[in-house]
């Protein structure tokens, strides 16, 4: 019998801190918390699959932190409602998502809104 | 009168190579055409260089020797420069060569040349003295202006309506001296001096009368008192000269500044305004972040509504399983669980539709219906208001301030570049010594005033003197007295003669500006021509006598150009006119009636303009018709390399 044990703290991959340090760069968002909460919602918008993308370097967050009244978990809970572990998949869609933004940033004249579209 | 016929530049300004300009013997135009930065000015610079020795910069500033040779023989480590000057003057044949030769190997100071003149009258070639003599008879430092100019320099007549303007004077001095008028004032000078002989000799004689001996010692004191004044006054007047032209120097110095003044004007408007534009871009800047913080819910905004979407559907679909499973309780019970009452044998037939089965059981499906319920509450609880109209206009407002702000720093950064820190302290140290040289000239010309009345108070005594003496020994036929008397009477005639001969000259140029400004100007129905004043400064005066105040830049050209034809067909030294990018504030309308009057304002008329300037050589062609005799261009071989073309 496999238990899932969910994460309490995610971990951005190391790919995803180079990029996280030019997000920082452009002086869009106030924290790296709202970069994050960014980056989980872009990937569930592109329709990001679930997975679990484990990472473990220094950049990390309490789950708890990032989602201190619960509603982002149980909207997680809710629209996959299949998944046991929301911290991992949290973890997942940060990871995924900040590297599609990635992408978009490399783009020479980028602007916020291209993020919407 | 004075007529240029070849003029030879090597290595001066852009000029490399010798070039050559070849002028027509006949009256009329030649024009040399350049564009900016060719060497039009650096031309008339050449002929100023080669007559006068020394050449204006901006702001009629004196350049340095040192700033004139050519920069692409300079790469290549030669220096100096020559121009030579083939004219006529008078009816002889004359070649002025000047030469900057450099006295050591990187020249970098005017210190650094040597200037050498040659003059060759007839072929022969003048020592330096009658070459000193010469030059400035042909063509005098103080009236160079009236023959070498650009539009900078015609903008300084209207200094001529302005009294007690200092370059005012300067330039109406200028004019007297062309129009010929110091050698008459110089005869004044000396009739009066053998008068103060004549009165001195009178004194002498009238010491050997007993009778006239006191008188005569009296008149001799006071003749001697005379002289002491007037060299008094004479030395007083230099002084007074001396800080006039420092004054103009510095004239122009501020007034070339005074563009800076105004730029660090411009320059203090926008840093107040950078300084706003940054703080309104700070206060953009956090308005996007707070709007992106909170962002994140807009791109959930589509997931959570399809997800509602489905819930919604599911919520349905649980909702009918539920009804049926609640009649089909009803059917076998024969009772209503909801209503709690008994459900008759009718109704239970009414209720049994054939073909209804349930999959699930009635716990099931309760179940199903409660989480869909619930899942639906939970995704509506969610707000995901959507932001991005409001993050895409706070965007285009932070843009738009960025721009600003470049483009306010640039401007800063370029009015920085002009005006270093070092001119707006020089600027203000000019500032001081210019109200401290019209101070001192204030009170010099009280001084001056002062003398002056001196002058004529021991005049005065002198002809007291004289005519007590007269008086007692009876005027003396052939006598000293008789001789002085004579004197005085021709120093009165003459003073007013020439007082009368400076009168009619005014009136002669007025006549002479009046036609050439009729000429010029567009509006001939509504002028009645120019009216000059003490100084040669020519008022425009309409049809009714009102005299035009408040002249815009291009009238001033006008006017100027009548003043510079009207004195060549006036004045004893006549020459060509050379002038320099003239037309700038010209409307079509005056630049063609400018072009067509060249040919009147002197018999040679050499023009050195950008074709946009006079709207293209086929309109100069067409304006001038057979006055004009040639055409040259100046042709660019790189920044540091012109070539002067003639135009076939």
């Amino acid at each position: 019998m496999t238990i899932d044990f969910d994460k309490k703290q995610i971990s951005l991959s190391t790919e995803g801190q180079l990029i996280l340090a030019r997000i920082k760069e452009l002086e869009w968002f106030h924290e790296a918390q709202d970069i994050v909460r960014f980056c989980i919602a872009y990937a569930i918008k592109m329709k990001v699959p679930e997975g679990d993308s484990s990472a473990s370097t220094e950049t990390k967050w309490a789950v708890a932190a990032l989602d201190e009244t619960g509603e982002l978990r149980e909207l997680l809970n809710t629209l996959f409602p299949q998944c046991k572990t929301p911290g991992r998949l949290m973890e997942h869609f940060m990871n995924e998502g900040i590297k599609l933004i990635g992408k978009k940033i490399e783009k020479p004249s980028v602007s916020p809104s291209d993020l919407f579209i | 009168m004075l007529r240029l016929h070849k003029v030879e530049i090597e290595g001066f300004g852009p000029f490399a190579e010798t070039e050559v300009i070849d002028l027509p013997l006949e009256p009329g135009v030649t024009v040399i055409y350049g564009k900016n930065m060719l060497g039009k000015t650096s031309t008339l610079s050449a002929l100023r260089f080669a007559f006068l020795g020394s050449v204006l910069g901006r702001g009629s500033k004196e350049r340095g020797i040192n700033d004139l040779s050519n920069r692409k023989l300079a790469e290549a480590g030669r220096y100096g420069f020559k121009v030579r000057v083939a004219f006529d003057y008078d009816g002889e044949r004359y070649e002025l060569t000047r030469e900057a030769r450099p006295v050591v190997e990187k020249p970098t100071m005017p210190g650094h040349y040597d200037v050498h003149v040659m003059l060759r009258q007839g072929g022969n070639v003048v020592g330096p003295d009658v070459l000193k003599t010469l030059l400035v008879q042909i063509l005098p430092y103080e009236v160079a202006r009236f023959f070498l100019f650009d539009g900078e320099l015609l903008q300084e007549y209207e200094e001529l309506l302005i009294k007690e303007s200092g370059s005012g004077k300067m330039i109406s001095d200028a004019i007297e001296k062309i129009l010929g008028v110091p050698i008459l004032t110089k005869a004044v000078s000396h009739l009066s001096l053998l008068s103060e002989n004549a009165a001195r000799q009178e004194g002498k004689e009238a010491t050997r009368n007993q009778s006239t001996a006191a008188l005569g010692i009296a008149l001799q004191q006071s003749v001697v008192a005379k002289e002491a004044h007037k060299k008094e006054l004479e030395s007083l007047s230099n002084q007074l000269e001396d800080l006039e032209s420092t004054r103009l120097q510095i004239e122009g110095f501020l007034r070339e500044k005074d563009k800076f003044k105004f730029l660090l004007g411009e320059k203090e408007a926008a840093s107040e305004r950078l300084g706003k534009v940054k703080e309104a871009k700070e206060k953009s800047r956090i308005q996007l972040k707070d709007t992106m913080s909170e962002s994140w819910r807009s791109l959930l905004r589509e997931p959570v509504a399809k997800a509602i979407s489905e819930v919604e559907a599911e919520v349905s679909k649980s909702s009918e399983e539920w009804l049926l499973s609640l009649r089909q309780a009803a059917i076998a019970l024969r009772h209503c669980q909801v209503c709690e009452q008994d459900v008759s044998s009718i109704a239970i037939s009414k209720l049994s539709k054939a073909g209804e089965s349930l999959e699930l059981e009635a716990g099931l499906i309760q179940y199903n219906l409660s989480q869909a319920l619930g899942k639906l509450s939970k995704l509506q609880k969610f707000s995901y208001e959507d932001r991005s109209m409001e993050v895409n206009l706070i965007w285009k407002d932070f843009r738009e301030k960025t721009f600003e702000e470049i483009e306010l720093s640039d401007k800063i950064s370029e009015v920085d570049s002009q005006v270093s820190e070092s001119d707006s302290d020089l600027f203000l140290e000019k500032q001081v010594r210019f109200s401290e040289t019209n101070e001192k000239i204030g009170v010099l010309k009280s001084a001056v005033y002062q003398c002056e009345r001196k002058v004529e108070n021991t005049e005065m005594n002198i002809q007291e003197y004289r005519k007590k003496i007269e008086q007692i020994t009876g005027l003396k036929k052939d006598g000293i007295q008789e001789k002085a008397n004579v004197i005085r009477a021709a120093l009165e005639v003459f003073r007013e003669s020439v007082e009368r001969y400076k009168q009619e000259l005014r009136k002669k140029v007025e006549a002479s500006a009046t036609d050439l400004f009729l000429k010029m100007t567009t509006e001939k129905r509504e002028y009645a021509g120019l009216e000059i004043n003490q100084a040669y400064g020519l008022n425009i005066k309409a049809n009714d006598g009102i005299i035009e105040v408040g002249r815009s830049a291009g009238a001033e050209h006008v006017v100027a150009l009548s003043l510079m034809g009207a004195l060549q067909r006036n004045a004893p030294l006549r020459g060509p006119i050379v002038m320099d990018t003239p037309f700038g504030r010209l409307d079509e309308d005056h630049l063609t009636n400018v072009i067509s009057t060249l040919p009147s304002l002197a018999d040679q008329v050499i023009l050195l303009v950008h074709e946009k300037e006079v709207g293209g050589r086929a309109n100069v062609r067409r304006i001038l018709g057979a006055a004009l005799l040639r055409e040259y261009e100046l042709e660019k071989v790189n920044i540091r390399h012109t070539k002067i073309r003639r135009v076939k």
